[in-house]
Parts: structure tokens; sequence; C-alpha cells
């Protein structure tokens, strides 16, 4: 009987501690507030940004956080990069708690950050000189910090700019010279804030790729803040925010079931499902099984008009 | 204005004086200043005129870009020379109502004005050849004692460095704001200088209020890759002099060398 | 009347005043009153260099621009009456925000325009409730509002000058879903109501489609294209080369036509399903869909035809 007892607690502690294990980022209950000073109050007024979030991310994932202007999410992706600590619950970077000061820079070295901004986070006055400053200050020995920009150029194909003054690139090769800069650090997670909100349509397509080749090519997790639905539809997982709050999560797929509910958040659909929900709204009957644009495009063009012509002839 | 300052501004090329140690580049210049300043004569004036004549040729940077560093300072430098030309006194060469001009007069102003080319010219070479990180670096590196003593160089040099960066962004946004308020209405040219500064609030607060936003951003940049000062801190181009920066010190010894000479002994 | 173009061209000069490149050439065009128009162009195509001749901050090498028939650069012409007429929003204008009170801030701009601090005020309240920000926010600081309200008394404080032509450069970056609808919907409440010549600059073409009735389009320096939205967006393939996309409804309504939909409903008259490019849309008798909307009406119209 005893021995029973023992087997079966070593295998709860196992299978919690793979449950762990797979996790890369982990919040439970997090919240955070600040207090701001008005003229006219004497009190300072307190401010919940973040309100009882618990999320999960699995190595490997892209995930997406999705949400409108001030629901929290900026404050949430610096929580999981350990540049705010939180007023409450607990958040674990690859079992580390963020609350913990001697944690900060290991789990700032997992989770490596890149902002919306491209020239408020460039330091260097070369490609090269910034995407050496993280390794820098990690100690990193000179040599291998030459080995490390020559991969992290070539990850985000900047190597034909390593010489060059950030100043002279466009706002897409800026950004994926600040992801290059965080690369180099060797993190296993990045966070982007935003990254394509200050760029042209050109410069987003590119940041873009190299973020999902970062995923999908080198085993990079991903977690990528965002209001533009788009950027997100193929993501693992989303996560949508309002009011400081998880409002919905899911994959993506179950997300476009629930249309109705993003759209009452403030989230324009992407162009395919909004067409396809206008659709159905509009009473045309098409099976639950087509979700997206192509999908779409086959179904009408099979059961349209354009199918019977080819029957025809 | 800002537009035409030359010093500061890197020319990529790739010269011998690009390759050396910034460290020798910086003692070179301070040398070259102090040296510019020994007693007057015309044999000093000669091998200056050489040694600066030679490091220009060395640098391969456009002459015509050299020049126009000087320009300007063009006005300080004629005020100067005008001043020197007509309060000196000795030998009168030319009198005309209030105004007499001196043979002491004309050599003084003579040797001020080739003393500020030079001085201007010489430490443009420097800007020229040196990216201001390198500068930094060699500053950092020079100055390293006085960390001992407690002064954070380290975190100056960093400041210097991010400073350097932000000019043409905080420039460029500067020219924006600008437009943006003139396209408003206001009227930043006209007025005297008190009324001009004045009006010059609406660009102002926008402008600070950028710099301020700018350097938070760029503090949780620097926090999310790990900075935490200097120490611990490797380097991706450490300084490290190889044997053409030795060369170059013993060129630079023998030149002030001959400078001594020619300025004490012969004259 | 309205704005007239004839051959503006402007040079930039480089670090070393030399090597002068063409950032605009030989642009001419008119803007009538009354008019939603749109200056599409990819990063660098010239579309800022443009916009601030159209306001004055720049003054062309060669070209003349006549406001209401009278030639701007001619001396006699004051630039402050043209900035006035033609008010320029540059892109995320909130960073020009200066005063200590949302309403200092709005009444900058008729101040510098000369009317007095009543009409000013007068001016700042109408235009609050037009851009809709409370007038409980008059004297709350624009620092201490969120990214949207900034941008909205930002836009006030150019509006309060009562412009006649409002030129935006990119209005809507950084905006979310919910403030970008408020923004456009202001903007055709200013255009349809207030009878504000609008011209819009933007990289989104959905955007574009959904709000300009006419685009213009620049490539290096030059104006291509000068039309009808629909007649522009039509040209898929030289927007293409350009680097420019059409907008999304559009693209599925064209790999549609060429697959054969819509035979049915109004667009029924083509018979040569061989490729949707330009020559199909011309002979399209119905309008072209530019937004998902339209594209969603025309399905379903096509649908039910079909269905009979």
């Amino acid at each position: 009987m005893i021995g029973g007892d023992c087997y079966g607690g070593l295998l709860f502690c196992r299978l919690i501690y793979s449950k762990i294990n797979m996790k890369i980022i982990e919040t439970l209950n997090l919240i955070f507030k600040y207090k701001t000073y008005t003229e006219n109050q004497e009190a300072p007024e307190e401010k919940t940004v973040l309100d009882d979030v618990s999320i999960s991310i699995k190595k490997g994932d892209f995930v997406g956080i999705l949400g409108h202007n001030g629901s929290g999410k900026s404050t949430l992706a610096r929580q999981l990069t350990a540049l705010l600590q939180p007023s409450g619950g607990t958040v674990f970077i690859k079992n580390m708690d963020s609350s913990r000061p001697e944690n900060i820079i290991p789990i700032r070295r997992t989770a490596g950050m890149v902002f919306q901004n491209p020239d408020n986070q460039i330091i260097g006055n070369l490609v090269e000189e910034d995407v050496a400053f993280g390794p820098e200050n990690l100690g990193v020995p000179t040599e291998q910090i030459w080995t490390r920009i020559a991969e992290a150029l070539e990850a985000t194909g900047m190597t034909a700019y390593r010489e060059k003054s950030p100043g002279s690139l466009s706002g897409g090769q800026k950004q994926k010279v600040a992801i290059a800069g965080i690369l180099a650090m060797e993190p296993e997670c990045i966070v982007f804030d935003e990254p394509t909100a200050m760029l042209d349509p050109r410069g987003r397509k590119e940041v873009l790729d190299a973020i999902r080749h970062l995923n999908r090519d080198k085993g990079i997790t991903v977690i990528y803040i965002t209001h533009h639905i788009e950027e997100v539809e193929h993501a693992d997982y989303i996560y949508v925010m309002n009011e400081g709050q998880v409002a919905m999560e899911g994959r993506p797929e179950q997300l476009w079931e629930q249309a109705d509910a993003i759209r009452a958040l403030g989230i324009s659909l992407p162009f395919d499902k909004e067409l396809l929900f206008l659709l159905r709204q509009g009473g045309m009957d098409i099976p639950a099984e087509i979700q997206d644009g192509r999908a779409l495009e086959e179904f009408l063009l099979q059961s349209g008009p354009g199918n019977i012509e080819q029957d025809n002839s | 204005m800002l537009r035409e300052m030359t010093l500061g501004q890197y020319y990529k090329a790739d010269s011998p004086l690009h390759r050396l140690d910034p460290r020798v580049k910086l003692a070179g210049t301070l040398l070259f200043v102090i040296t510019l300043f020994f007693p007057r004569s015309v044999l000093g004036l000669i091998v200056a005129t050489l040694f600066l004549g030679s490091v220009i040729v060395m640098s391969r940077v456009p002459f015509s870009m050299v020049i126009r560093g000087v320009k300007p300072l063009f006005i300080i430098i004629c005020f100067s020379a005008i001043v020197n030309l007509l309060c000196t006194p000795g030998t009168v060469l030319f009198e005309a109502g209030p105004v007499r001009i001196t043979q002491e007069g004309i050599w003084i102003s003579f040797y001020l004005v080739v003393r500020l080319v030079y001085l201007v010219m010489g430490s443009s070479i420097m800007t020229f050849t040196t990216t201001p990180n390198q500068l930094t670096d060699g500053l950092e590196k020079s100055l390293g004692f006085l960390q001992r003593l407690h002064i954070p160089i380290h975190e100056l040099s960093m400041m210097i460095s991010i400073a350097l960066r932000f000019i043409p962004i905080l420039t460029q946004e500067l020219d924006k704001i600008m437009k943006a308020q003139m396209s408003r209405g206001a009227d930043l040219e006209s007025g005297n200088i008190f009324q001009r500064a004045r009006k010059l609030l609406p660009v102002l607060v926008p402008l600070f209020i950028s710099a301020i936003r700018r350097a938070s951003d760029l503090a949780l940049a620097m926090d999310a890759r790990c900075y935490s000062g200097g120490e611990g801190r490797t380097k991706l181009k450490p300084l490290i002099y190889r044997r053409n920066d030795f060369i170059a010190y013993g060129i630079l010894l023998l030149y002030v060398v001959i400078m001594i000479v020619c300025g004490f002994w012969i004259a | 009347m309205g704005i007239v173009l004839k051959n503006i061209s402007y040079q930039y000069k480089d670090q070393w005043q030399e090597e002068k490149q063409y950032a605009i050439r030989d642009i001419s065009f008119s803007l009538e009153k009354g008019e939603y128009a749109a200056l599409i162009g990819h990063s660098g195509s010239g579309k800022s260099t443009l916009l601030q001749h159209l306001n004055g901050l720049l003054r062309p090498m060669s070209g003349e621009y006549y406001f209401d028939g009278e030639n701007v650069f001619d001396g006699k012409f004051s630039l402050q009456k043209l900035r006035q007429k033609v008010a320029l929003c540059f892109q995320y204008p909130e960073y020009q925000l200066f005063e200590e009170t949302v309403l200092k801030d709005i009444v900058f701009g008729p101040k510098n325009m000369g009317f007095d601090q009543q009409t000013c005020e007068e001016k700042a309240r109408k235009v609050m409730e037009l851009a809709g920000i409370s007038p409980k926010l008059e004297t709350a600081s624009p620092f201490a509002l969120s990214g949207g309200q900034k941008r909205r008394v930002a836009l006030a404080g150019i509006l309060a000058m009562e412009p006649e032509y409002l030129i935006l450069d990119e209005p809507v970056a950084g905006l979310d879903g919910k403030g970008k609808e408020n923004l456009f919907s202001l903007l055709k409440y200013l255009n349809e109501k207030e009878n504000i010549t609008i011209l819009l600059v933007s990289h989104d073409m959905d955007d574009v489609a959904e709000n300009a009735r006419r685009v213009l389009v620049m490539d290096r320096g030059q104006l291509v294209m000068d039309d009808t939205t629909e007649k522009v967006f039509s040209r898929e393939k030289e927007l293409k080369d350009m680097g420019l996309a059409i907008p999304q409804s559009l693209q599925f309504y064209n790999r549609l036509t060429a697959g054969g939909y819509f035979r049915n409903s109004s667009g029924a008259d083509i018979r040569d399903g061989a490729a949707a490019g330009e020559t199909m849309q011309t002979k399209t008798r119905g309008k072209i869909p530019l937004t998902v909307e339209e594209l969603a009406a025309r399905i379903l119209e096509e649908h039910q035809c079909f269905e009979k």
C-alpha cells in the first residue's frame, strides 16, 4: 500500500514537472496596478491595468495577444519580460519567478523584447554595433560576439547591411535590426510589442516574414502583440485582451466561430472572415468547415454559375 | 546651419588614418592643437603646415570637405582677425582717422587666422576619420583611470554615444514640429530675439516631450537587452594597439620635438 | 477655382549641398471644392514633399500653384491665409500638442490667424463637439489623454482654423479599429456636411477604397494616375509594378470573375471569362465592389439570381 502511494506521488510530480516544462511562460492571476497623482486630487488614484490574467504559453508556439489600444496588452508584454514586476499573482518564465530580483537578468536573457518604435530601440551607431549591444552586456567574449552577429543578421536577412548606419535604413529594416539585436542574445522566446505599427505595408510584410521564419525554422517561441488581427491569423493560439482581462482565448479557428464576440470587443475581423460573416448573415448557406478566403472562393466557384458553364461546355 | 556643420561627421574611406586606434588620434589632435600655440615662428608654421597637409593627404578625405568645416566659423575668425589687426600697438604702417594698422598687428592676426583654421581642420580630420563610437570608446579607455576615482566614465561615454546617435533623429523631429506649427499659423521667423524665443515655445515643448519619450523608450529597450552598466561588459571592437599605432606615436613625438625646437630655440 | 498645381518640381539637397535629387517632378493637378481624394504611392514616392507644397511649407523650384485663381508664390499672396484655407494634418499630429490645457491648444491656430480670444474659444468649442471631445476635457492637460483622444484634440486644433481644404498624412496610423472608424466617420461628416475638401494620404488601400472618390497615384516623384477610385483600382497590374496593392475585396472579386462567377447579376454581360483585368471591369455595368460590404452584397445578389 505504502509503495503504491509513493509511486502515485512520484507519477504526480512527474506529470506536474512535464506540464510545467512544456510551458515557457505562465502567468497566474497576474495583477498590475499603479498610482497616478492628479492636480486636483490629494489622494493618489489607483489604476488597475491587468486584472487577474492567467495565460500559459507553450514552447515553440506563435501566440498572438490581441486587444484595442489601452486594453493592457503592452503592460502584459512588459510583465512577460520582467521589465515590470507584478502587483499581485505570479509570472513564471521558464520556471523563474519574475518577482525575485536575482531572476531578472536570466529572464531577460530567455525572453527578449522588440518594441514598436524602431528608432527608439537601436542603440548602436552601426548595425553590427547595435546587434552586439546585448551580447556585450552579457559578457560574451569578443570572437563569439562576431559569430553571433553573423548568425543573427543571417536569420533576419540583414547581412548586407552589417556596416550601415541605422539612420539610412527603412523602417522595416530598422525593425529587423532590432530583432537581430535580440536574437544575438540567443533567447528562447521573443515578445513583439506591435512591431509593425509604425511601418508601411512593405515594411510590415518584411518584418512579419522574418518573425514567422524565426518561429518556424529556428524554433523560437513568439508572443506577438497587436491590434491587427490579420497579423496573428496563423498563430497557434490567441488571447484577446479587454479592460485588462483576458476576454477570449483559443486557437484561431475557435475564435472565428465567435465573430460577433470579436467585433463586440472593438476588433475588426480579417477581410475573409468579415466576408464570410456578412454572407452568412445575409442568409447564404455556407458549410461550417469553410473558414478562409481560399476555401470560400472554391466553394463559390463550385456551387456558382461558373461551374455550370464549365459543365455545359 | 545644421546642414553645414561638418564638424563631428564621419567620412567613410579606407586609409591608414581611418585604421589608427582612436586613442592615437585623440592624443595626436590634442598635441597638434597644443603645438599650434607655441611661440610664433615662420619655421614652426611651415612644419605644422607640412604635418597637417600630409595628414590630410593620408586621410583620403577630399580637401574641399575639410575646408568646408571652417566655413561655419568664418565670421568668428574674421572678427578676431580684424580686432587684432586694429588693436595691436607697434610700428605704424598705415593710418586713417581712428584706424591704425601696425606691422605687428598684421603678423598677429595672420598667425591667429592660421592657428584657428588649422585647429578646426585638425580636429575635423579626427572626426572625419573616426566614428563617434570609436571616439567615445577611445575616450572611455584613455580616461579609464578616472573610474577608480568613482567618476562614471563608462556611463558618460555611453551617454555621449547615445546622444550622438539621436542628434539626426531629433533634428528631423525639430524640422517636422516646426513645419506642423507653421501650418497652424505659427510665425517663427519675425520679431526680435525675445519675441522669437517666446514663439519657439510651441516647438520646444513638443521637442522636449518627444526627447523624454524617446529616452524612456530607449531605457526600456536597454533594460530588455540586459544592460546593467559597465561592469562585466565585453566589447565587440576592443581597443588594441597595433604596430601602426606605435609608429604613429613615434611620428607624433618627432613632430612635437621639432615644433619645440622651432618654437623655443630658433625663435 | 480651388487648388491648381502646374508643373511643380522640387529637389532636395544632400548633406553637402550637392547632387540634387528630384523629390517631385512636373506635378500638375487640380482639386475642386467638396472633393474627397486620396493620394497613394509607396514610401519615398514624394507624397510628403507634395503635401508640404500645398500648405506653402516648401517653395517649388519651378511651376506654379494657384489657389482660387491667385498665384500663391508670387510674393503678394499671404502664406498665413493659405495655411488657414488649406490645412495640413501631419502624421501623428498628437506630437505637436504643447499647451497646458486642451482648449488652449485648440485655440492656438485661430489665435495665430488673428481672431480675438472669445471668437477663438467659440470656434474651439464648436470643433470639440464636432470631433467628439467632451467639454469636461477643456481644462485637462492634453498629455494626460489617451492616444486616440490626443489625436482628436490635435485634429480639432487644425479644424478650429476653419479650413476649406484639409490634407491629412496617414491620419489613422497607430489607431485601433474603433479609433479608425471614428476618425473616418468624422472626415466623412466634414466632407459631406461642412463641404470641406479632403485629401487623404494612406498606405491602406481598403481605407482609400472605402472613403475616397478620387485617387491620385505617385511613383518616383511623378503623378502617374489621377482618376476615380474605381478606375484607378481597375489598373491592378500597373499598380502592382509600383509596389501598390488593390483593395482586398477587389482582389477577391477579380479572382471570382476570372473563375466565371458573376454572370447573372449586374455584371452579366461579361462573356469572355479570360482574365479579370481592366478591360473586363470597364465593361462592367455595375459598380465594382471596393469594400467588403459591397462585395458581400454583390455575391448575395449573384447568388439570389442564380438560385432563381
